[in-house]
């Protein structure tokens, strides 16, 4: 079952065209890798996809479970099952990340018709889970990531991915400025909530990451366009051979 | 009762206002003291031009045009209100301590606590003034004070005398209520109350203002740090926007002693707080805390001078002002370091976030050193909510309103959440305060 329709999507910010056409399908069950040079339009395919306002969606559409994504509020989409984990995850000091982490669920349960969870209720799961990421009783009462170390914040946004059990989840080079240790417990996590009720679209420049979250599909991103889609082997290719290929076809097509 | 012209202000006849017995007495020996020191508070106040306006340095960003003071007047009736229903939404009356009331400026002991107890005398101004000649020296001679002071002066009305007795083992909490009541409904009201602390020990002044109807508080304290004495201070202001007030004061610090103060105005229509500390004695110290919201052409004015007259005194001040929608934010704040006093250190920051385009925030830092072996720094940021932070909420879900109100309480949350000073419930009660004032600005507030 399809979940994440993209059609020939054209975005641009400030008048400057970003993405030029992006065509992908992204069915229940399966996790796929974007890959891409720098400035290939990975990040803001997912931003755009998670609702950040400043992007002009010019053409095209993307249906999410059927319905208009495009026509939905950032926080509508997140309470509606869409996840972002952010490449820099933000600092919000004097609000401790168990009780931003209450309201985002209570927030989502409140959308779905659920009643929403009491405090000890939700201290216990969230204990629970937090254990299983390697983060302990102390950081979730600090500050939520202020001081946490690059390992630490992307803990903590696997932590809320678990704890909003997402249909559709974007990690958005989640494995940057991570730690091998910190890696294997972000790729645990995602891992963990595989299933087939579940979509997952990595963003990556490396391989590495690709070597623990094991894709269904790889894509190549670059210059605003799909150039090239496969299954996990082109990964491989990809480390080996670096994007200079598809970005010299991609030109070429340009040209054409 | 009797009208107050605020230009032509005539010494009040002395059956008009309180300290009768006072009055009589002196009269008894041939001398009014009070008299004296009104019609002095009155030159003083008429010297200065009478109601500051802009033309004045220090009034320059604060105006009291649109309160229209000529029309105030001030009712002065000792008695009045012998029961009175507390509003249970003011959570700084449940903190645990004896209360002490000002009706209009006049002590009501009917509505207060014991006057004493272990360490702690509390006696109405003319009761101290009565018996107790050294409390006039406590009083600044009205020829130095500023305007609206010295019309507190000219209007010597009652107020509170409390004596902390030095007595380390405890902290004494007194908490003072000044009740502005307003029986005349054609013309607001001005009381023009004073204080004075004096602390020994360790002592703890919880201060908050409550209106019925529109008025003005022009308050003057004196505070008095003796020696390895403590006193922290809390003043809360969150009435509604018909009342206004001009509090005055003045800190002295002696040797070793700590003066701590958090000021924390989420309400009141027009507010300006004039500080005036005097680290007077080496070692003395001085913390400032300040959270204020202002919004709905609400001001709040918050102006400090810090005076380091001796050696290896220290100064810590911290502001932090939420505005929107026509409220003006002021902060001045002046660290003067006098040539004596080698190795002190004053540090001062004052932070704005501006929520919509008529918003405004003033802010003048002034540094004036005269010694060479000093540390003095100040800092002063606004600026407006993070846009990726508030993505980043709602892309959790948050609705934008939400994600707003975490973000003012995240910006406020080092002063609100980080200043305890130890007393119990401190950080609950000053929380609750601005998020009283949030719900009320955010349409449906999504409270955790």
């Amino acid at each position: 079952m399809t979940c994440i329709e993209i059609r020939d999507l054209h975005a641009c910010i400030d008048g400057m065209p970003l993405l030029k056409g992006v065509t992908l399908s992204l069915a229940a069950g399966e996790v796929h890798a974007i890959m891409g040079p720098n400035g290939a339009g990975k990040s803001t395919l997912a931003h755009i996809l998670a609702g950040r306002p400043g992007y002009e969606v010019t053409s095209g559409t993307i249906r999410y479970d059927g319905r208009d994504l495009l026509i939905m509020t950032p926080e509508e989409r997140a309470r509606t099952g869409v996840f972002l984990a952010f490449q820099y995850p933000v600092e919000i000091p004097g609000v401790s990340t168990a009780t931003f982490l209450k309201t985002a669920v209570n927030a989502q349960r409140r959308f779905c018709g659920k009643t929403e969870i009491d405090a000890i209720q939700f201290s216990k799961i969230i204990q629970e889970k937090a254990e299983k990421f390697g983060m302990n009783h102390d950081m979730l009462r600090r500050s939520l990531n202020v001081g946490f170390s690059g390992g630490e914040k992307k803990r903590t946004e696997i932590l809320q991915m678990a704890m909003l059990e997402p249909r559709f989840v974007m990690l958005d080079e989640t494995d940057s400025g991570l730690d091998i240790d910190s890696l294997k417990i972000v790729a645990s996590g995602v891992n963990a909530l595989r299933s087939n009720e579940r979509v997952f679209l990595v963003i990556t420049h490396y391989q590495r990451l690709l070597e623990y979250i094991v894709p269904d599909y790889v894509h190549v991103l670059a210059e605003g366009r799909i150039v090239c889609s496969g299954n996990k082997e082109l990964a491989f290719e990809l480390e080996e051979r670096g994007y200079a290929p598809f970005m010299t076809n991609e030109t070429t097509n340009e040209a054409s | 009762m009797l009208t107050t012209s605020f230009k032509k202000c005539a010494v009040p006849s002395e059956d008009s206002l309180p300290f009768l017995q006072l009055w009589k007495e002196d009269k008894k020996n041939k001398s009014s003291w009070v008299a004296e020191f009104r019609r002095k508070g009155y030159a003083r106040y008429s010297i200065l031009g009478g109601i500051p306006t802009s033309k004045i340095e220090s009034w320059k960003y604060t105006s009291l045009k649109k309160l229209d003071l000529i029309s105030y007047k001030q009712e002065i009736e000792k008695g009045i209100l012998s029961s009175f229903l507390w509003p249970s939404q003011d959570g700084l009356l449940t903190i645990p301590g004896p209360q002490f009331v000002l009706v209009n400026g006049c002590f009501a002991p009917q509505l207060s606590s014991s006057p004493l107890s272990d360490g702690l005398i509390v006696q109405s101004l003319e009761e101290a003034l009565r018996y107790d000649e050294s409390i006039k020296e406590r009083l600044l001679s009205p020829e130095r004070l500023p305007a609206m002071a010295a019309l507190n002066a000219a209007w010597l009305g009652d107020g509170l005398v409390v004596r902390f007795k030095a007595n380390p083992a405890e902290n004494n909490i007194v908490h003072v209520v000044f009740v502005s009541t307003n029986t005349n409904e054609k013309s607001p009201n001005v009381t023009h109350p004073c204080i004075i602390v004096i602390v020994e020990g360790r002592a703890t002044l919880i201060e908050s203002h409550m209106g019925m109807g529109a008025a003005l508080t022009n308050m003057v304290s004196y505070l008095y740090v003796e020696p390895n004495a403590t006193l922290t201070h809390v003043r809360a202001q969150s009435g509604l926007s018909e009342n206004h007030a001009i509090c005055s004061s003045t800190a002295t610090v002696a040797s070793k002693g700590l003066y701590q103060c958090f000021v924390l105005t989420t309400g009141l229509g027009l507010v300006r707080n004039e500080l005036t500390v005097t680290l007077a004695e080496p070692e003395a110290e001085c913390r400032l805390y300040g959270a204020y919201t202002a919004d709905s052409n609400r001001h709040v004015d918050n102006t400090i001078v810090m005076n380091h007259i001796a050696p290896a005194t220290t100064s810590r001040q911290i502001f932090k002002g939420v505005l929107a929608d026509g409220g003006r934010g002021v902060f001045q704040g002046r660290i003067s370091i006098h040539p004596q006093a080698q190795k002190s250190d004053g540090h001062q920051i004052h932070r704005a976030l501006l929520l919509s385009p008529g918003a405004e925030a003033y802010c003048k830092p002034e540094l004036e050193i005269s010694a060479d072996n000093v540390k003095c720094t100040h800092g002063a940021t606004a600026g407006e909510l993070d846009e990726e932070i508030l993505f980043y909420l709602r892309a959790r879900g948050l609705d934008a309103e939400t994600a707003r109100a975490l973000l003012i309480e995240s910006f406020l949350s080092d002063v609100v959440n980080g200043v305890s000073f130890g007393i119990p419930r401190l950080p609950d009660v000053t929380r609750a305060m601005v998020s009283v004032w949030l719900a009320g600005r955010v349409p449906k507030p999504e409270r955790f």
